[in-house]
């Protein structure tokens, strides 16, 4: 496995003087092709920051990204990303919605269109597929987006506490699918999550930030077989995972240090 | 329907009541709760437009009032059944013109501007302080002006309805245009779309809503606009005619010219709505289930 993200000394800070905010310090890791990686933190943690800054959609205060070697100065055209909220537009379908990026990129639009209903169909789109998006729960607006940021198949899939939205009962749902169509697609797989399990369970490592400033406070391998089942959450090696990624949380004064 | 009505004493009450009827239409039906079938809800309707036409008519008769002064309803039906079958036509075409021209005009030139003023701050900057004196300046006072240039055709009415349209339609393009969410904007710059995708695929379909409220309100003041330019000078159109028969004393044609006023103004709101809705049939989508 080769090195396809390395995150070099990325420090984020906002403001200037005494409204200065340091959001992230000298964060430093690598992500492997095909890996799946979810960056674990508590709200305010920067985490969506530092997402942000390896979509190239902001600029690092120092530091920077390399992506296959080159550094990541603007988004890219072989990056997916994903958002909290779905962001559809909704006088489109749920088929035009997941070509939007074809449209914008002036591809072929009929070529296309049989990888979207590919994509929509294995996230149980099938029938919705000139559904307005005003007429889908917020899950099914997820799977969407979902579909949305891998029409292109993108080499690199960043996604922003997609399922936080949801209610626990979807996100397992959506936890399961989202691990089914990453190990068909086999790109490589950034999450950023507030939720220790849904990390656990999605991941190969755990990348765990401390908060304000962020920074790398543990990394976490997942020694958990693919493809992961529901009923992996309820082992003895996920169990204890979690407890000690809890833990580690707990130590840093980051959940304890709260009312 | 028999039993809707007796369940509605206030507002269905008996049409000989004048008091209930007079403050009727919105008054005393609002607050009733009661389950009204459609085909109740029509009866109503029907019943207190006979009983508006009832009490306009007894009102005529009881203070003994010339038609010079105010016509009963049936004197002016008369007067545009006699309209209709000929002299009222060649009005409603010039009015109708002024009113489809000027709108058409100053809708345009209001999208125009705009989309420009949304575009670039430097065009905001310098056409504010114009565009903020001319909205406070009352446009059909412009009217009188507007004759000695433009002479007595329809162009001066053209004019000043495309002025008084001009307003709400820059306006709501400003608005619609900048109001795209953020998070869309940052999902365009993350698709690596250019300036002019990010235009017309995100801003102007979101813009398309507040651009139809604005034509909306623009083309029922188009017939204001078209109206009073004719008030100013003219010999042919509608507002003409209201001023031919204040001269002659015709009260009743007068009459029949605003009902025809409000028929074709309704037409066209009706039309901008069915439009509307035709076009933006998604906002009105819900979840099923």
């Amino acid at each position: 496995m080769t090195e396809m993200i390395c995150i070099e000394r990325v420090s984020k800070v906002f403001g200037a003087d005494h409204q200065r905010t340091v959001a992230l310090q000298h964060i430093d890791f690598q992500v492997r092709e095909g890996e799946f990686i979810s960056v674990l933190g508590e709200s305010g943690c920067g985490k969506t920051t530092l997402l942000r800054i390896i979509a190239g959609l902001v600029a690092p205060s120092a530091g920077r990204v390399l992506l296959d070697g080159t550094p990541v100065t603007a988004p890219r055209r072989d990056m997916g990303f994903v958002f909290q909220q779905p962001v559809l537009l909704d006088w489109r379908t749920v088929l035009d919605n997941a070509l939007l990026p074809v449209e914008i990129l002036h591809l072929d639009k009929a070529e296309h269109a049989g990888e979207a209903r590919k994509l929509l169909g294995m996230m149980g789109l099938k029938d919705f597929l000139l559904h307005r998006p005003l007429q889908l729960s917020g899950g099914m607006q997820q799977r969407v987006a979902i579909a949305r940021a891998l029409i292109l198949k993108p080499t690199l899939l960043l996604m922003d506490e997609p399922f936080g939205a949801l209610d626990a009962i979807t996100r397992e749902q959506m936890n399961l699918e989202l691990l089914n169509i990453w190990s068909l697609t086999g790109t490589t797989a950034l999450f950023v999550t507030h939720d220790i399990a849904e990390a656990v369970f999605l991941s190969d490592r755990v990348v765990l930030l401390s908060s304000r400033p962020g920074t790398v406070r543990a990394i976490f391998p997942v020694d958990l077989p693919r493809p992961r089942l529901l009923a992996h959450r309820y082992e003895e090696e996920f169990v204890r995972l979690c407890r000690q990624i809890k833990e580690a949380m707990l130590e840093q004064g980051v959940g304890g240090a709260r009312p | 329907m028999t039993t809707d009505r007796t369940s509605q004493p206030p507002a269905a009450g008996p049409p000989g009541a004048p008091d209930h009827t007079t403050n009727g239409g919105a008054g005393p039906a609002a607050p009733t709760r009661w389950y009204l079938t459609p085909a109740g809800v029509r009866g109503l309707m029907a019943g207190s437009f006979v009983a508006f036409l009832l009490v306009w008519w007894g009102f005529v008769k009881v203070l003994h009032l010339s038609s010079l002064v105010l016509p009963t309803p049936l004197e002016v039906a008369g007067a545009l059944a006699e309209g209709l079958r000929g002299p009222l036509w060649i009005h409603i075409w010039v009015t109708l013109q002024e009113i489809v021209l000027g709108f058409l005009l100053g809708s345009l030139l209001g999208v125009g501007l705009g989309t420009l003023i949304a575009h670039s701050e430097l065009a905001r900057r310098v056409l504010n302080p114009y565009l903020v004196a001319s909205q406070a300046m009352p446009k059909l006072a412009l009217a009188p002006i507007f004759v000695i240039w433009f002479g007595f055709g329809i162009t001066p009415k053209v004019v000043i309805a495309a002025l008084i349209c001009f307003f709400p339609l820059l306006e709501n393009t400003i608005t619609g245009l900048n109001a795209v969410e953020e998070t869309k904007l940052e999902l365009f710059r993350m698709l690596t779309a250019s300036r002019w995708q990010t235009f017309y695929k995100l801003r102007a379909p979101n813009a398309l809503p507040f651009i139809f409220a604005g034509l909306r309100v623009a083309i029922v003041l188009s017939v204001v606009g078209a109206i009073v330019g004719e008030y100013v000078g003219a010999n042919r159109g509608l507002g003409a005619l209201i001023i031919a028969t204040q001269g002659s004393f015709d009260t009743p044609i007068m009459f029949s010219v605003f009902v025809v006023l409000t028929v074709v103004g309704t037409v066209l709101y009706k039309i901008m709505e069915v439009l509307e809705k035709v076009l933006f049939g998604w906002r009105y989508l819900r979840r099923e289930g």
